[in-house]
């Protein structure tokens, strides 16, 4: 059974009286435990994609189905809200993270509003994480006082200290140098292996595709390409 | 507890955006306190100096005497009774008696003359009920004879000294005229504006004699133990004389103070505009700090949501950031308000040489006015300001917290 399946999604936007599509019928599915890399040119429907498939956007028609059961279309705002708080992780291009809270209490942030487990736990968790993703003994430290790679696992880190099922980036490495890229994407692989997350990016950048166990094309608001496999042919 | 820890550290962000509205509300704070700590030190002193010098706790008279009572009015006064007095005595429980007879006169210098209300006292037991005495300037308070005490400001307008002689020129109860030649035993200067500009005291019985209405009076007064033992002693009092099918009524303070009392509720307006200038200096200030710090951290708030937040989470964090705000500010606004009303309390704000000893705002001070405490204000005050700032912060949060979570994110 498809973690996601995704039936013929369309979205429209409207400016003024025209009609801009962005998404002109998807349909997809994505397994569990797949690294998948959506990619094509700026413009092509990539992020709007993406922010569907993380709830965060709706659909203009067509439906997502989770684990073969819940239709997201059926949840009203606050069960999406929720859905997202226990199911979905996030990594953005811009790492979004609060500058007052240290490291630390931005990984926790993401388990503290789901609120499961024991203070204790809590911190064994969010600790065993941040040294998962390289961070040991910057976890004091906030945001002003770390590196753009270092935020961005801090965004890695807080996208997967609480098990999400699904992990969504937009464009991860965007603002990294390709040394950098390299380790998030590294940790990321290594999450991905390690406790079977499934990830999904949106990209251009063919370093990041080199990384991707699938990849999936868009062009003009629908899937051109989707390659799956060991060796697959990255574009340049 | 974690989105309360969060936006308590968000205060920390801009700290003199944070300090700046919480001065706004302090500044606010401080002015109401000062203010009320005037209006309430202006309606102790000017009740206290009414009844201390004027009205007493008590009056008793005619309900047709009261009806007139501002024109002073010969008719209609009552015999001063022993039996009836005694009756009253023991129904209110005091000794502090008086009677007076008030008249209307006009003082002659000999080349001037100017409109006065005479009042007719027994000293001794006048001194019972009121503290007129302790206001001699100069000279002494008369034991009886042919003797006035008139205010230091009639005294100055018609130039007269301790020792001189005045003329009273007034009409007695059949409409002729009479007059009486008085020396000027004492001058009083009264923290009461009426009585040292238009009042001139004489004995009773010189009083009664030159109007020739034998043993009469305008009213008996008295003194209670406390003021507010007052409305009690008039209920009291009003039930004896219906069951005696007598013709007296009794007024307590309140009554006797009705204009006084408005004078002061008039003043009190004043409290309220300073209320709603907190409001406006609160609302406009913490409306301000939200919308700015919504916007800048819509990529935050986008973010939030993309956590799994819900819109009711993100309002809590914006309106726990605002009863910070809150809290600092009335902390601080209560705290230099309470200074203000220390130092207007014990040192004073001369209204005297504001006003020149005419009057105050219309309401009777000639002296120094002092600052009143009145713990329930500043009580009362600081939670205000914190529910100013939470009700102001409500609707731009909301608006802030709907925020379209992917425009939020990518800014648009």
């Amino acid at each position: 059974m498809a973690l996601l399946k995704l039936d013929d999604i369309k979205k429209i936007y409207h400016q003024g009286k025209i009609d801009v599509p962005a998404i002109r019928g998807i349909s997809l599915d994505i397994e569990k435990g797949e690294f998948t890399t959506i990619f094509g040119p700026s413009g092509s429907g990539k992020t709007t994609l993406l922010n569907i498939i993380g709830c965060l956007d709706k659909p203009s028609s067509g439906d997502i189905t989770y684990e073969g059961q819940k239709k997201l279309s059926e949840l009203n705002n606050n069960e999406l809200s929720d859905f997202r708080r226990y199911n979905l992780g996030f990594i953005f291009q811009g790492h979004n993270l609060i500058p007052v809270l240290t490291a630390f209490e931005n990984v926790e942030f993401a388990i503290r509003i789901i609120d499961e487990i024991s203070k204790k736990e809590r911190r064994k968790k969010v600790l065993d994480i941040l040294e998962s993703v390289g961070l040991k003994g910057l976890e004091n430290r906030k945001p002003n006082e770390l590196s753009g790679g270092q935020k961005q696992r801090v965004a890695i880190a807080r996208a997967l200290v609480k098990n999400p099922k699904l992990v969504l980036a937009d464009e991860p490495t965007a603002n990294l140098d390709s040394e950098t890229s390299e380790e998030v994407l590294d940790i990321m692989l290594k999450m991905n292996k390690k406790l079977g997350t499934t990830f999904i990016f949106s990209t251009h950048d063919p370093q990041v595709m080199r990384y991707a166990r699938r990849l999936i094309e868009i062009r003009d608001g629908k899937v051109t390409n989707d390659d799956q496999g060991e060796d697959l042919d990255v574009p340049h | 507890m974690f989105l309360t820890k969060l936006a308590l550290k968000n205060l920390t962000r801009h700290k003199k955006r944070t300090i700046i509205t919480a001065f706004v509300i302090s500044f606010g704070i401080f002015i109401f306190l000062v203010s009320d700590s005037l209006m309430v030190g202006m309606s102790d002193l000017t009740i206290d100096n009414s009844i201390n010098l004027q009205t007493g706790h008590l009056q008793v008279m005619k309900e047709e005497y009261w009806e007139n009572k501002d024109e002073l009015p010969m008719n209609n006064l009552i015999e001063e009774d022993s039996n009836i007095i005694n009756d009253i005595k023991n129904t209110v429980s005091s000794d502090n008696y008086t009677s007076r007879l008030l008249f209307g006169a006009t003082i002659n210098n000999g080349s001037e003359d100017y409109p006065i209300n005479a009042i007719g006292i027994k000293p001794d037991d006048d001194q019972k009920v009121f503290d007129l005495k302790e206001y001699i300037l100069e000279g002494e308070m008369f034991t009886g004879g042919q003797n006035v005490v008139i205010g230091k400001g009639l005294a100055d307008l018609m130039g007269f000294n301790v020792g001189d002689y005045a003329t009273l020129l007034f009409r007695t109860e059949e409409g002729t005229f009479n007059t009486i030649d008085a020396q000027l035993s004492g001058v009083i200067d009264a923290p009461h504006p009426e009585i040292n500009e238009f009042h001139v005291y004489l004995p009773l019985q010189l009083a009664q004699d030159s109007l020739n209405i034998g043993n009469k009076v305008s009213k008996y007064l008295f003194r209670l133990g406390e003021r507010d033992k007052s409305i009690t002693a008039a209920n009291n009092l009003n039930a004896l004389f219906n069951d005696n099918g007598s013709n007296l009524h009794a007024y307590n303070w309140e009554q006797l103070s009705q204009e006084l009392l408005a004078m002061i509720q008039q003043g009190n307006i004043e409290n309220m505009i300073m209320l709603i200038i907190i409001i406006v200096l609160a609302t406009v200030g913490v409306i301000n700090t939200v919308i700015l710090s919504a916007l800048e951290r819509l990529e935050e708030i986008g973010m939030m949501k993309a956590l799994g937040l819900k819109v009711r989470e993100i309002v809590y964090i914006f309106v726990i950031e605002s009863t910070g705000i809150g809290i600092i500010g009335s902390f601080f606004g209560v705290l230099i308000g309470s200074i203000g009303v220390y130092f207007m309390s014990n040192y004073g704000l001369s209204v005297s040489s504001m006003t020149e000893g005419q009057s105050t705002f219309g309401i009777p001070i000639a002296d120094k006015l002092y600052g009143g405490w009145e713990i329930s204000t500043f009580i009362f005050i600081f939670f205000f300001g914190i529910l100013v700032s939470i009700l102001a912060s409500i609707l731009p949060a909301i608006w802030g917290a709907k925020k379209d979570p992917v425009k939020a994110i990518y800014h648009k």
